[in-house]
């Protein structure tokens, strides 16, 4: 079983054996159940800027797949063989092919927003992007998402700041098992005794979700600087970048 | 705390009053059931008063017990049809939730978790919390532990240790050796004897507490 090296994470077998001790549970015989409960948990608590993941994938067909970890996606550039960037939009649901705007000139799909400029259209589906014809240039995908961090075995590991709430959420599910399993002896675990412990969860999920929310200090100081000067900095972002290829291609 | 001899000879030496003999008419391995069977009692009772706390000391254990491969009819080819079984050396107390079987692990010391027979179907869709080669489970059928998980080579070779809650410690408590009980139940479980024994043998009892024998 995974074990961290770094000091900074935890595996679910440890998460799991931390609340069975603070619990002082005797009965360690249903323990595994609970690491299902620990990857609830940390759905629950959802990612955190620290689990961004940037990967370069290629395009093959006006697809690329996405990577198995991929949970939700941030960021997209994409590029042709010499790292132009290329406008897009995402395709809107229920939008048909047949409402796509064509070039006057040649009846090609080359689709245009209001300002009149192209860009190629991106369709998000379970596994994969696919991307609109116009877009046959561009051969690979530099995509950033949101990730749960996994050990090289491929189980999850649980940050520091999420443990307290794992824990708690363990704490939660143990009471509710309990009670609905005693109830029908009699001695059954008072209500009051869980909706605590769902509070106490509650709260320790906000705290690990504030948290994840936190910034390091370097961008707590990037943060600074903008802050002072009062101006977006989008010249940095790629995305705007949007006369890189199209503009050649209309001459500007 | 005491040994099963030092149990039996109290009991006995209450019903004998004082007096022990050869010709003693109830026989030891009777003793030895009324002292089985009134441990059962009063485990079941602690249990549904205080939980589980203490019960280690109910438990017997037994070390490097061998797994046992069982081929499963209707081979199909391609797929391991091997069924991993540990059989469990002694009959096992029937208690609630099947706490009986107290603590399963690997010789070298890594626990076996549970699932229950009836959940196995569940918890070998769970991603997590199933049967995976680096996590072992087992499930109880009768007097067998079935495992699932873990690698082919530990299943093959490998050995289990197991603390049980025995129904019946004849076979595995000598005389000598100390009784699985917890030190504040034996006056309880001596006193339950000697009430059982008094039955069996029809011996006049002050029922009524006022110095004569009914």
């Amino acid at each position: 079983m995974a074990s961290s090296n770094n000091l900074f994470f935890y595996s679910v077998d440890e998460v799991v054996d931390a609340a069975y001790l603070q619990l002082d549970i005797e009965d360690t015989r249903d323990k595994s159940i609970f690491r299902e409960f620990v990857y609830d948990a940390l759905r629950e608590i959802g990612p955190s800027s620290k689990d961004r993941k940037e990967v370069c994938l290629p395009v093959e067909n006006l697809c690329f797949e996405k990577p198995c970890q991929a949970g939700y996606l941030i960021d997209l550039n994409l590029m042709d063989d010499n790292n132009n960037v290329y406008y897009y939009q995402m395709r809107q649901n229920g939008k048909l092919s047949s409402e796509i705007r064509k070039n006057q000139n040649n009846q090609t799909a080359i689709n245009t927003d209001s300002r009149g400029t192209p860009y190629v259209v991106v369709h998000e589906e379970d596994t994969r992007f696919t991307i609109s014809s116009n877009g046959s240039m561009i051969t690979k995908a530099n995509m950033s998402f949101m990730s749960l961090p996994v050990f090289d075995d491929g189980t999850i590991k649980v940050r520091e700041d999420q443990k307290l709430a794992c824990v708690a959420y363990i704490e939660y599910i143990y009471l509710k098992r309990e009670r609905n399993r005693t109830r029908r002896m009699g001695n059954a675990v008072p209500m009051s005794e869980v909706q605590m412990a769902h509070d106490r969860w509650i709260g320790k999920m906000q705290q690990a979700k504030g948290r994840g929310k936190m910034p390091n200090t370097e961008a707590s100081r990037q943060i600074a600087r903008n802050w002072v000067t009062m101006i977006a900095n989008f010249k940095d972002r790629k995305k705007n970048s949007r006369w890189g290829y199209w503009g050649s291609y209309y001459g500007i | 705390m005491a040994t099963r001899y030092e149990i039996r000879s109290d009991i006995i030496l209450a019903l004998t009053k004082g007096k022990p003999s050869d010709d003693f008419e109830i026989d030891d391995r009777q003793v030895d059931f009324w002292i089985d069977s009134e441990r059962a009692l009063i485990l079941a009772l602690k249990i549904k008063r205080e939980g589980l706390f203490g019960l280690e000391s109910y438990t017997n254990s037994f070390d490097s017990i061998e797994i046992k491969t069982e081929s499963i009819d209707g081979n199909t080819t391609g797929v391991n049809n091997a069924r991993y079984v540990v059989e469990l050396p002694d009959a096992v107390l029937k208690l609630e939730n099947d706490i009986g079987v107290y603590y399963v692990e690997t010789e070298g010391g890594t626990q076996i978790t549970r699932m229950k027979a009836t959940d196995k179907a569940m918890m070998k869709r769970l991603r997590w919390a199933g049967p995976s080669e680096t996590q072992i489970l087992y499930y109880r059928t009768g007097e067998n532990l079935i495992l699932c998980g873990g690698n082919t080579n530990y299943l093959n070779n490998g050995k289990v240790n197991l603390l049980l809650v025995l129904s019946d410690t004849t076979n595995s408590v000598d005389d000598q050796d100390d009784y699985p009980i917890s030190g504040d139940d034996i006056p309880t479980l001596v006193e339950a004897c000697i009430r059982r024994g008094i039955q069996e043998l029809q011996l006049p009892e002050d029922l009524l507490n006022d110095g004569k024998q009914q």
